[in-house]
């Protein structure tokens, strides 16, 4: 196998790595994984909200994106590409978890019956741990059609062309069920008293 | 504006998208005058930013960076051994084709040939033991073990077709380091190697069989 040349490591540039790795030298992808494992294994968490089955996650869409490579432009940032695999690798996770994707509308939150109601705690900063772990809780327990797309906006920052096409939905699809997450959120939190909502 | 269409600008705003002057105002203008909407918009925003700040899970203890180089190495091995397995699969037909085979078609005892280039060895009696002029050979080197495996799959395939006359193999690396996958496809062939010399050895093409029932 080629060797990475000394004092490369620290200059190299996410595409001389992917070129590196094209040439078939895995310690060049083995630095790329080094770079975003952190927020590859991240978006798996989210997406995936199970520690063992993000890790999968994150090695296949590292193995899918090594296959890919020949196929990768590289005008396009190397990150965006790795986490639109990962969000399709967990797509597919979850497909093959056979759960059942409910209804928005029909659905309450499963944490709710943990959340406080009209509790806020004496100091700020409780409160704000409080209010941040309901909303936690609350985007956990969004079905997966609208969790997804909301997770990958709001927590990866992709964009909804790239949310579109990792989940394979039209953009416009997408934006609305970011739409109608936040919109179901801010509900579930008014009704648990972390939001207030006139009547 | 209505609460609809104000609430559609607040979503824009949301996603990102700049709202023009005239949107921007005409919001403003609904917003001081409908409570609702004013805190849709606030607690949509509050929602938003908390959502941001939820902090990322901890690291995997595992280094996904290690862990996916030694998969990638595996997966290279695998695919190189399916072709071996294919290959297993062709001799394994074959093998049975020939031990079905009337006992009369067969000679009686193997007379061991050998014309395979050096350096070979036949499989079943070398299978650990160190190549020969080889003592400070690597412990392991997986495209050296890979290319046994498939040399001997190829060969012993190409015995029980009969295009070569024995059995023949090149002593296998070290194999200690071997990953569990690789020894147990080497289990494999020894196992159908045995079988091949056993029964079949020495193995005579067609053209050699009716050579000598011609006398």
């Amino acid at each position: 196998m080629k060797q990475t040349p000394p004092g490369r490591e620290e200059r190299a540039t996410d595409a001389q790595l992917v070129a590196d790795t094209r040439n078939g030298n895995l310690d060049a992808f083995q630095q790329l994984v080094t770079r975003y494992q952190a927020r590859l294994f991240g978006l798996c968490y989210r997406l995936l909200g199970r520690y063992h089955d993000a890790e999968d996650a994150a090695q296949e869409a590292l193995l899918r994106a090594y296959r890919a490579l020949d196929r990768y432009d590289p005008r396009r940032p190397f990150d965006r590409w790795l986490l639109t695999i990962a969000a399709r690798c967990c797509v597919s996770m979850l497909r093959r978890r056979r759960s059942p994707e409910p209804q928005l509308e029909r659905n309450r939150p499963a944490a709710e019956a943990h959340l406080p109601h009209n509790s806020p705690g004496p100091a700020a900063q409780a409160q704000a741990r409080e209010f941040a772990q309901a909303v936690a809780r609350a985007v956990a327990a969004l079905p997966e059609p609208y969790r997804l797309p909301f997770v990958l906006f709001h927590q990866e920052e992709m964009t909804h062309e790239e949310i579109a096409q990792a989940l394979d939905l039209p953009p416009g699809t997408v934006k609305s069920r970011v739409h109608r997450a936040r919109k179901h959120l801010y509900r579930h939190l008014c009704d648990a008293g972390f939001l207030e909502e006139p009547l | 504006m209505t609460c609809d269409e104000a609430e559609t600008l607040i979503q824009k705003e949301l996603d990102g998208e700049e709202l023009t002057q005239a949107e921007r105002r005409a919001l403003a203008a609904h917003l001081e005058r409908c409570p609702r909407c004013s805190s849709l918009r606030t607690g949509l925003s509050r929602l938003v930013a908390a959502v941001k700040e939820l902090p990322l899970p901890a690291a995997p203890e595992v280094d996904l960076a290690r862990s996916a180089a030694r998969a990638l190495r595996r997966r290279r091995r695998r695919v190189r051994l399916a072709v071996g397995a294919g290959l297993a699969a062709a001799a394994a037909g074959l093998l049975l084709l020939l031990v079905l085979r009337p006992a009369g078609s067969r000679p009686a005892r193997p007379p061991v040939g050998s014309t395979a280039p050096p350096p070979m060895a036949s499989a079943p009696s070398a299978p650990t033991s160190a190549p020969p002029g080889a003592p400070g050979q690597p412990a392991l080197n997986p495209e050296a073990a890979l290319g046994w495996l498939e040399t001997a799959w190829e060969r012993a395939a190409a015995r029980v077709a009969g295009t070569l006359p024995t059995v023949e193999v090149p002593l296998p690396p070290e194999e200690t380091a071997w990953p569990d996958d690789l020894l147990q496809t080497a289990d494999a062939l020894r196992q159908l190697t045995r079988e091949v010399g056993a029964r079949i050895l020495p193995f005579t093409t067609p053209k050699e069989e009716t050579d000598r029932r011609n006398g």
